[in-house]
C-alpha cells in the first residue's frame, strides 16, 4: 500500500529550473567563451615550456664552436668589416 | 547579502553572442591587437636577446688577440718567437697561433679557418676534423654538393674535397666559412709554415687581460695591437644597440595604431548607446552593462594579446630563423639561420602584454562607464535623432 504524504509536504513548491546558460542555439557562443579562456594560457604555458627545455641551449651549440675554433668573433658580424682584424689587408 | 563577483556565466555567454553580431568589427580589433603586441614585444625582444647570445658567445672566445701590425696594416706572426716570449709573461695561459683570414670563393668571400691536430681534442665527434685537402663548410655552403671539389683563391688558388658541413646550431660561430687543415690554410693564405696570423691567449681572471696588455706590448719585439674580448663584445654590443635602436622608432606607428583603436573603441560605444539606453528600460543595472561591455572587450584582448606575444616569440625564437641576419644585419648571400632561444625572455613578454593591455583595458572601461551613466531616454533619444 502507497504511503500517504503529509499536506503539507505534498503542496511545497517545487524549485524552478534554473533556466540553461547554454541553450542549444547559443554552443557556438560556449565554444567561442572556452577557447578565448583557454587559448591564452595554452599559448602562455607552451612559451613557457620552450623557455624552460631549449633556454640558453642553443646559444651554447655556437657557443662551443667559437670555443673549438677559437674564434673572437660570431658571424653576425662577417669577416673583413670593422670587427674584424684586419679589415683592410686579409692575409 | 549577495557577494559580488566579476565573472558572470549568462553574460559571458551574452557578450560572445553579441560579438558574433558584428564577427567583422571584432576580427578587426582582434588582428589590431594581435599586430600591436607582435610589434611591441619584438622590439624588446630582438636587442635583448642578441645581447644576451653575444655574451654567451664571448665567454668561449679568445680573452686575448695579439696580432703584430706595420706601418702598411696586418703582418704575419713569427709564431716561435712569439711564443717563446709571451710565455714569459706571468698569468698569460694557454697561448696558441691562430691561421685564418679571408679568400675568394664560390659566390664571395669565404672566411678560412685552419685547425690542427691540437684542436681534436675539443672537436665535436660527429663532424669529421679536415686532413689534408679536405674542407669543412659553414652553414652558407650547405648548397654546395659535397661530390663537388670546392675551389678557394687566396695568394694561390686550390681546390678541396668537402667532407661535411657545421651543423646548423653552429651557424652563428662561423656562416660564410671553411675550416681547413692548418698546412691547407697556410698555403692558401700565404703565410710560412712558421707564421700565423695572429696569436690568441687566456688569463686566469677576465680582469687580468687587460692589465696584462702593457707587459705583452713590451716583450714582442714588434709593434702588436691587443684585443681583448671585452673589447670586442662591448663593440658588438654597441653595434646591436645601434642596429636595433631605430626599430624603437616603430612605437611611434604601434602608438598611433593603440590611438586608433581606443578612438574606435569610443566610437563603438557611442553606437551601442542606444543598445545601453533599450537594456536599461528593461531594467538592466549599470554593473551588468559595465560587465557585458568588459566581457566583450575581454574576450577579444585576451586571445589578441596571447597570440601577439606567441607570433613574436616565434618570429624571433623558432629554430632557423634567417630574417635577423638578412634585415637587422644586412647579411648578404645565404641567410644566417639563427638559433636564439627564449632564455630571459619572460619580462619582454610581460611588458610587450602590459603595453598594449594596460591602454586598451582603460579605453575599454570608458567607453563601457561613459554609456552607462548617461539616461536611458537620452541614450535612446540621442542615438535616434
Amino acid at each position: 500500500m502507497a504511503k500517504t504524504l503529509p499536506a503539507q509536504e505534498v503542496t511545497r513548491p517545487c524549485p524552478a529550473p534554473a533556466p540553461p546558460i547554454w541553450p542549444g542555439a547559443w554552443r557556438q557562443a560556449r565554444r567561442a567563451v572556452i577557447a578565448a579562456l583557454l587559448l591564452p594560457w595554452l599559448l602562455l604555458g607552451l612559451m613557457g615550456l620552450d623557455m624552460g627545455l631549449r633556454g640558453g641551449r642553443p646559444e651554447q651549440t655556437a657557443a662551443r664552436w667559437v670555443g673549438c675554433l677559437g674564434l673572437s668573433t660570431p658571424a653576425l658580424w662577417p669577416a673583413g668589416d670593422g670587427m674584424h682584424y684586419p679589415p683592410e689587408a686579409a692575409p | 547579502m549577495t557577494r559580488f563577483c566579476f565573472w558572470n556565466r549568462p553574460l559571458i555567454a551574452w557578450a560572445a553572442r553579441d560579438l558574433g553580431r558584428q564577427p567583422f568589427s571584432a576580427l578587426l580589433l582582434f588582428v589590431c591587437l594581435a599586430l600591436l603586441v607582435t610589434l611591441v614585444t619584438l622590439v624588446l625582444l630582438l636587442g635583448q636577446s642578441l645581447r644576451l647570445a653575444s655574451v654567451q658567445w664571448a665567454a668561449q672566445a679568445p680573452d686575448l688577440v695579439v696580432r703584430r701590425v706595420t706601418p702598411g696594416g696586418w703582418a704575419p706572426l713569427p709564431v716561435a718567437e712569439a711564443l717563446e716570449r709571451v710565455q714569459t709573461v706571468a698569468g698569460v695561459l694557454r697561448p696558441r697561433p691562430r691561421v685564418w683570414g679571408v679568400v675568394q670563393g664560390p659566390g664571395g668571400p669565404w672566411t678560412v679557418v685552419g685547425v690542427d691536430a691540437a684542436a681534436a681534442a675539443d672537436w665535436p665527434a660527429d663532424v669529421p676534423l679536415p686532413r689534408a685537402g679536405e674542407a669543412l663548410l659553414g652553414t652558407a655552403g650547405r648548397w654546395l654538393a659535397t661530390a663537388q671539389p670546392l675551389f678557394l683563391e687566396g695568394r694561390r688558388a686550390l681546390g678541396f674535397k668537402v667532407v661535411g658541413y657545421l651543423p646548423r646550431s653552429a651557424a652563428a660561430a662561423l656562416h660564410d666559412g671553411v675550416v681547413l687543415n692548418r698546412q691547407d690554410a697556410l698555403l692558401l693564405l700565404g703565410l710560412a709554415g712558421d707564421q700565423a696570423t695572429d696569436l690568441a691567449l687566456e688569463v686566469f681572471h677576465d680582469e687580468e687581460a687587460e692589465a696584462l696588455r702593457p707587459d705583452l706590448a713590451s716583450v714582442l719585439p714588434w709593434p702588436v695591437t691587443i684585443t681583448t674580448s671585452r673589447e670586442q663584445l662591448r663593440r658588438q654590443l654597441d653595434d646591436i644597440d645601434r642596429r636595433t635602436g631605430w626599430l624603437l622608432a616603430s612605437f611611434v606607428p604601434a602608438l598611433a595604431a593603440m590611438a586608433l583603436v581606443v578612438a574606435a573603441l569610443g566610437a563603438a560605444g557611442r553606437r551601442q548607446r542606444w543598445e545601453v539606453g533599450v537594456l536599461k528600460a528593461l531594467g538592466w543595472g549599470g554593473g551588468d552593462l559595465l560587465r557585458l561591455h568588459l566581457y566583450r572587450g575581454l574576450l577579444i584582448a585576451g586571445p589578441a594579446v596571447a597570440v601577439g606575444s606567441a607570433a613574436a616569440y616565434l618570429l624571433l625564437f623558432a629554430p632557423g630563423t634567417t630574417w635577423v641576419g638578412r634585415w637587422i644585419f644586412g647579411l648578404p648571400g645565404a641567410p644566417l639561420p639563427l638559433h636564439l632561444s627564449g632564455q630571459s625572455a619572460a619580462g619582454g613578454l610581460l611588458l610587450g602584454m602590459l603595453l598594449v593591455a594596460l591602454p586598451f583595458s582603460a579605453a575599454l572601461f570608458w567607453s563601457g562607464w561613459q554609456a552607462v551613466i548617461q539616461d536611458p531616454a537620452e541614450s535612446i533619444a540621442e542615438a535616434e535623432r
